[in-house]
């Protein structure tokens, strides 16, 4: 499949990767330059796959945990797409190397007040291509982070689903055991039913396994 | 396998055609990002302009009532329903003059198989509409037009021929659904055969009109039949040339009779992708921000689409199944120069008419 990637770019890139070689600051501002989604996400997947093999993670809400309690594992990230935050990511990178004490990072920021962006681009939102970026560099750079966690809520069911071939190996928040209202329609709801979070694991191939 | 996927995506990119079995192959075992890479360099051979265009247009729903009753569609009232509408001559004017006020250049006029609406009130229709205003026309599915030839009983050839005399400058590919009568016949049993739905394109090419050509996909079909669709559009083309463009949709199955899971992101960007590498005499793919939102309709630029569509500044199909996307024209136009690719309107035939810089 590499030969297709020939003409790309950060065609160079593709080898680093394949060897398990680190990726520096100067390969993390051309990756943030290049419209090359797809090298990006062919890369973020041979780091995914090294660490999760086939499976993707996901947590279903519980009552008694409170959705801005933060498990102390996972770090977040506010990114957008500039120098500096590829220099945050490789000191994340840095503190984790002494540490070792993350297991998830979470590229895109979220607060409780968040409704479904799909479809409604106004200002202040990112674009489909943006969020991809954002997941691929992470996935790349942070070789020694476990997981790259989305909020599905953020990129919509479908682009989530895509994201899975872009670095990203685990969901969780507004994912409840069975639908309580009877609202229908999973793409315009708040919630997403934990039968159909498994559903769109496993028609993107993936194993789907709960965790706590 | 997946070197039976890079040896069918060469044998495209090397400039052969794709048969039957490498499609389905494709379908079968490709990866998304390999069918992506696969389509997008297709794309740059076919498109090496480095453009992503769009239509500033409105769909006009002039009625809701239907005879057909797809078990897929949301949409229509049974005739003799109290919800059922016909819109008047004054409203379809009041919308009219809203489209070109905001420099829409393009109606798309569709509704149901009315059980009362003839030739006569259509050509009428039309008439009045060139009477007054300077826009192209792209309307009525050939379901419609085959309704019109039964109430007429007139060939299909003449029935065209009259409605682009009075008007029609060019039709829309919707009603095609999956181009296989299996498939038909358990979705939409009253509707036209594939083969009617063809001949409809094919005799308005012969009369100088272009047509479009859709596929929803994601419901009872299978991958053969996917396939099936994409090769019988592919050589009407070969006879004709007729076809501007390609819209795979996924079907959405809130508040239909089909009901279902409906399909997901990645089956959308593989059969786009497919699409693509598939059709190697359609010029122009469309990504559709109605059915998947605009955070997947720019994604889809890198998996084979070079098109956005239109603004449509009024959708009624789609919404009335659940899926609810309101995209301006700015956050077309962001989506598009945020890919890489210039921003551009065109007209109905991909003439270009307007180029939007990066600051909108």
């Amino acid at each position: 499949m590499p030969s297709l990637f020939a003409t790309s770019e950060l065609f160079d890139l593709i080898e680093k990767v394949e060897k398990g070689e680190r990726l520096d600051r100067d390969a993390g501002v051309r990756m943030l330059n290049s419209q090359d989604i797809l090298v990006l996400g062919y890369m973020a997947n041979i780091v995914r796959e090294r660490k999760n093999g086939n499976q993707t993670y996901f947590i279903v809400d519980r009552h008694f945990k409170d959705a801005n309690v933060d498990d102390a594992t996972t770090l977040y990230g506010n990114m957008k797409l500039t120098e500096e935050q590829i220099d945050y990511l490789l000191q994340l990178r840095a503190l984790q190397d002494q540490t070792g004490e993350f297991l998830s990072f979470v590229p895109l920021s979220y607060s409780p007040k968040d409704t479904l962006l799909e479809g409604t681009m106004g200002d202040g939102t990112t674009t489909g291509i943006e969020d991809l970026k954002v997941l691929a560099i992470s996935r790349i750079l942070l070789d020694n982070f476990k997981h790259i966690k989305v909020f599905w809520l953020k990129l919509g069911l479908k682009l989530t689903q895509v994201s899975l071939a872009f670095g990203v190996d685990d969901f969780e928040r507004n994912i409840v055991e069975e639908r309580i209202s009877h609202a229908e329609g999973a793409e315009t709801s708040q919630v997403v039913t934990k039968r159909a979070i498994i559903h769109m694991i496993q028609k993107a191939g993936r194993d789907a396994v709960e965790r706590d | 396998m997946q070197t039976e996927t890079m040896r069918v995506i060469e044998k495209r990119l090397a400039g052969e055609r794709l048969s039957i079995e490498d499609g389905v192959k494709l379908f079968q075992d490709a990866n998304l990002l390999t069918l992506g890479q696969g389509a997008d360099l297709v794309r740059e051979q076919m498109h090496p302009e480095k453009v992503v265009t769009f239509v500033i247009d409105r769909n006009i729903n002039y009625t809701n009532i239907c005879s057909c009753q797809c078990k897929f569609c949301a949409f229509y009232c049974k005739p003799g329903d109290s919800n059922g509408y016909i819109l008047s001559q004054d409203e379809l004017r009041a919308k009219i003059k809203e489209t070109i006020h905001v420099g829409g250049t393009q109606l798309l006029i569709q509704g149901g198989l009315h059980p009362d609406l003839d030739l006569e009130y259509f050509g009428n229709l039309l008439r009045d509409i060139k009477a007054h205003y300077s826009i192209h026309i792209h309307s009525f599915s050939p379901p419609e037009i085959w309704d019109l030839a039964n109430k007429s009983k007139l060939p299909i050839e003449d029935v065209i021929f009259r409605l682009k005399n009075a008007g029609l400058d060019s039709i829309p590919g919707g009603g095609a659904e999956i181009l296989v009568d299996r498939v038909r016949h358990l979705i939409s049993p009253n509707k036209i055969s594939w083969q009617q739905w063809m001949d409809v394109m094919t005799a308005a090419h012969k009369l100088g009109m272009k047509t479009t050509a859709t596929m929803m996909f994601g419901h009872v079909e299978t991958f053969e039949e996917r396939i099936l669709h994409l090769v019988r559009v592919r050589d009407a083309q070969d006879q004709t040339g007729g076809f501007t463009a390609f819209i795979p949709w996924s079907f959405a199955p809130t508040n239909t009779l089909l009901g279902g899971e409906g399909s997901t992101g990645v089956e959308y960007l593989r059969t786009l992708s497919i699409a693509r590498l598939m059709l190697d005499n359609v010029p122009n793919i469309q990504a559709s921000w109605v059915t998947q939102g605009a955070k997947m309709a720019q994604v889809a630029l890198r998996f084979g689409a070079n098109d956005f569509g239109s603004t449509m500044l009024e959708e009624n199909v789609v919404r009335a199944a659940g899926v609810q996307t309101r995209v301006p024209l700015q956050e077309i136009i962001r989506c598009i120069t945020d890919a890489g690719y210039q921003a551009v309107q065109r007209n109905t035939h991909y003439e270009l008419l307007k180029v939007y810089g990066k600051e909108v």
